[in-house]
């Protein structure tokens, strides 16, 4: 068992449903909206690429006109989520037991690295800005926030492609067990790009037809999204010496890799389903007891069946699935922690989200189309990779 | 490029690196020392001799650097390289 | 804290003097520089001509065609030190359950090369499409521990932790954590970077490159050298070892993180990061401070970093400062970035089997303000039981890594 309980007692996120976890209560009520998005300039892009970019975030107007210059949208956002209380935990907390920063990402900020390339390409190695050069490691969203707040205790980036944003929870929580410090803000931050969306594009990942449809035969590709989601995870001394509310406890991590989906493409599933008990065995309950499953589903037909194949495995086909990357699209780095939020969401809600209309999915597994109300005490946020890396994180609600 | 063009285009790019930074506008004089008087650190001054190098279009040997100290001191090194230039 | 113990029984690198512990260790205590004129890159229109490459690298030694076809040279760097590292410490992973194997690793700039070259190929075609396909996948740095598991065929979890040139001690620290949890036995801990034509860039625009050859703690040392390579450690769970009769290198006591929160390429003049990383090394491993007989520095060759680095040594150990040598193979191999923490974890693990401390090479002149005792230009000999390695990084990310020298 674990050696210390931890909470999740604050969040900060900047996502496709707008500002804020409040946010996610009204997007997750109506259908996923998986329209494209013109606010972007694509180059020599197929223009009828379609992606889900973040609502109603102006960095000036939330972070002010000062200290903007030099940063980048990753570096924005991940500022950005950090107004929404987390910013005035950090200020308040002295020196010593402020939190610690860590942040999954697949690819910090690559506009700011092929800006970099680009301008020593274009206009020669000895006129681009050496200023720019900072925001070429892929730390640097991660140590800008950790400057902006002087937070010495702790700066981690972790990544692992679409799984960066759950490993980093996951970092966060055995680091948390180990017992070197009392709280840290953890989650996932990923911004579109032009780079990205022409590696995605090259790759042949992204949906023609702009529907992300996870978990159906159907599906032809993914919709890219972006944004940053962070939580505050406390140990309960903490959460008591600091007087704040739990919102969830997280009960159990799982992480393991799985070499023949990253060797072939294929896979029975096996290592998927490994985890999805793993973590209900490092939370101490039966599979059973599992109230629902967010899974990573996108409308990637590989890693979906893959998931599909492992939820099979495991579980009865009573414990309801559901997929919020319908809603949010395939976001990279931060997929992991805007699944935990939409899952903290319905938990808090006494409900499952729909994704609106039905159709045929691998395996037949019981993807929720229509909204249930019921209320759930875990929940599983799973998330399966293409480059075989597999996770889950357990949450159990706090009334 | 007579001198009053090049400080001016000087004086623009340091006010905006300092208004980014939160420097008091009062402190942005001609004179002013770009690291006591206005707080500037070193990636700052890096940045002033690039942009400065791109903006008028001349090469500013890395000697020159300790002399990237005031508007009016960046004034005179530009002039003297465009002058060297032509 | 801590319930199982964990060792060093493997050891994997790829550096610019040498690939291999044997021919690594030779080099090294020969003092062999392995910064010189770039080859493998065109420095003609830089301020600086010099640089670390590993020229004798053949992927082929170790990957076969279809793995060489599918990696960029990160990738490539990594699972050749892995394999070699899993050679020598004898495992075979086969014969295990491989969920008890983790791979944790560690980059700066993960695989720049492949962005390099995809971006190089739209300004000259001038079309996106050119690029070929099954390139962009190539580029995302959680591909670097993807390629090293999938390679060895563990099924734990793996990791990368990009945390700029700290980021070897943060992978070996959290490889060392997911033992002590028991989570796993084994874990495939390192760093990785290749030859990066944007750090290049950048730290030549920063005026941060050395003229030469780097010169850590001398008088006119006057900067670094961008370098590339790997470094692999096999770290396991200490009843494991016993249990399959394996050699130790050296025991794993623990590690410290801090972090400046100062300025993105600047080092906080007051060491902040530095002193907290190295102070909870210490708390958390509960050595003593006379117990340390030697720190690999961060050593970078620059003239802050060296001189904030004496001054974090000074501050921390006080009096004993004078009597701890501290010396940096970067003056050897250059920078390696991600992967320089990790070559140093493992240099670390040889001198203490080998007592011998490694040596700080192209030391001519003392500085006042690096005035502790740098092991110039020849290898020493002594009893090296606890050694400290440090490594720090831009966004005043480091980190304090605990060696022992395991007697039972």
């Amino acid at each position: 068992m674990h050696s210390k309980k931890i909470y999740i007692t604050s969040s900060g996120i900047i996502s496709s449903f707008g500002i804020g976890l409040n946010a996610f209560k009204e997007g997750l009520s109506k259908p996923p909206v998986t329209s494209a998005f013109k606010d972007f300039e694509f180059h020599s892009l197929d223009p009828a690429i379609s992606c889900i970019t973040v609502n109603g975030f102006d960095p000036v107007a939330v972070l002010g006109k000062k200290g903007l210059r030099l940063k980048d949208h990753a570096t924005k956002l991940i500022l950005g989520s950090f107004e929404q209380g987390l910013k005035e935990i950090m200020e308040h907390t002295d020196d010593d037991n402020r939190p610690g920063i860590c942040v999954g990402t697949a690819f910090g900020s690559v506009q700011s690295i092929g800006d970099f390339l680009s301008d020593s390409i274009v206009n020669g190695v000895n006129i681009v800005n050496p200023q720019a050069f900072a925001n070429t490691v892929i730390n640097s969203p991660t140590g800008n926030t950790n400057i902006k707040f002087v937070a010495r205790n702790l700066s981690t980036t972790v990544s692992t492609g679409f799984n960066s944003g759950i490993d980093a929870l996951i970092y966060a929580f055995n680091y948390m067990q180990r017992g070197y410090i009392e709280a840290i803000v953890a989650g996932g931050l990923e911004e579109l790009s032009y780079y990205s969306m022409l590696g995605l594009q090259r790759t042949g990942l992204i949906s023609s037809t702009g529907k992300g449809l996870p978990f159906s035969k159907e599906a032809d590709g993914v919709v890219p999204g972006e944004g940053c989601a962070l939580f505050l995870f406390d140990t309960e001394e903490s959460m008591k010496t600091n007087n704040r509310t739990p919102v969830v406890e997280v009960v159990g991590t799982a992480s393991a890799f799985d070499p023949s989906l990253a060797q072939n493409g294929q896979s029975d599933g096996d290592v998927a389903a490994h985890v999805l008990s793993e973590v209900c065995n490092d939370a101490g309950i039966s599979t059973n007891d599992v109230g629902f499953i967010a899974s990573s589903a996108s409308g990637n037909r590989l890693t979906d069946s893959i998931e599909a194949a492992a939820i099979k495995k495991v579980f009865d086909t009573n414990v309801p699935v559901t997929a919020y990357k319908a809603f949010t699209g395939e976001c990279y780095g931060v997929s992991g922690a805007l699944n935990l939020a939409c899952a903290i969401t319905d938990l808090k809600n006494g409900q499952i989200s729909g994704i609106g209309n039905s159709y045929s999915c691998f395996n037949s597994i019981p993807l929720v189309f229509s909204p249930i109300k019921k209320d759930n005490t875990f929940c599983i946020v799973n998330s399966v990779s293409c480059d075989g890396n597999c996770s889950a994180v357990l949450i159990k609600n706090v009334e | 490029m007579n001198k009053e063009e090049i400080k001016e285009a000087i004086r623009g790019m340091i006010i905006e690196i300092a208004e980014d930074m939160d420097i008091d506008e009062e402190a942005i004089t001609d004179d002013a020392k770009f690291v006591s008087d206005m707080g500037l650190d070193s990636m700052a001054l890096l940045e002033v001799l690039a942009t400065m190098e791109k903006k008028f279009g001349v090469s500013i040997p890395e000697t020159e650097f300790p002399n990237i100290t005031s508007i009016n001191q960046c004034t005179d090194t530009v002039e003297k390289y465009l002058v060297a230039k032509s | 804290m801590s319930q199982n113990r964990v060792v060093i029984t493997g050891l994997g690198l790829v550096t610019p003097i040498g690939i291999g512990n044997d021919t690594f260790w030779k080099a090294a205590v020969a003092g062999k520089n392995g910064v010189r004129p770039l080859v493998q890159f065109d420095p003609t229109e830089f301020r600086t001509k010099t640089g670390g490459e590993v020229l004798d690298f053949n992927p082929s030694s170790y990957l076969t065609d279809e793995e060489i076809e599918r990696m960029g040279r990160s990738s490539q760097f990594a699972v050749s030190a892995a394999k070699m590292a899993v050679e020598d410490a004898g495992i075979s992973i086969g014969e295990e359950n491989p969920y008890k194997f983790a791979v944790c690793m560690g980059t700066t700039m993960g695989e720049p090369q492949i962005l390099e070259k995809g971006v190089k190929i739209k300004y000259k075609t001038g079309d996106a499409s050119d690029i070929p396909s099954d390139l962009p996948r190539q580029y995302p740095c959680g591909t670097i521990p993807a390629n090293v598991a999938r390679t060895l065929k563990t099924k734990g979890p793996i990791i990368i932790t990009p945390t700029a040139c700290a980021a070897g001690n943060y992978a070996i620290g959290y490889g060392y954590d997911l033992i002590q949890l028991g989570k796993v036995d084994v874990v495939v801990s390192g760093g990785s970077d290749p030859f990066s034509g944007i750090a290049f860039t950048g730290f030549n625009r920063l005026l941060a490159t050395t003229s030469d050859v780097c010169r850590p703690f001398d008088l006119n040392r006057n900067g670094m050298a961008v370098s590339e390579g790997a470094g692999i450690l096999i770290l396991e769970r200490l009843e494991h070892a016993l249990a399959r009769g394996a050699k130790i290198y050296a025991e794993i006591l623990g590690y410290g993180l801090g972090c400046d929160a100062y300025k993105m390429t600047i080092p906080d003049p007051a060491g902040s990061g530095g002193i907290m990383a190295f102070k909870k090394a210490i708390h958390n491993t509960g050595i003593a401070l006379e117990d340390i007989d030697y720190i690999s520095a961060h050593g970078t060759g620059t003239v802050e970093n060296d001189k904030i680095e004496t001054l974090i040594v000074k501050e921390i150990l006080k009096e004993h400062a004078c009597k701890t040598p501290m010396s940096s193979i970067k003056s050897m191999i250059g920078h390696t970035m991600g992967a320089a923490s990790a070559i140093e974890a493992a240099a670390c693990a040889l001198m203490i089997q080998n007592n011998v401390m490694l040596p700080t090479i192209n030391y001519k002149d003392p500085d006042p303000e690096c005035d502790l005792d740098c092991v110039p230009n020849i290898p020493k000999e002594k009893e090296l039981n606890t050694v400290i390695s440090n490594a720090y990084a831009f966004a005043g990310n480091c980190s304090s890594l605990v060696l022992r020298k395991y007697k039972g």
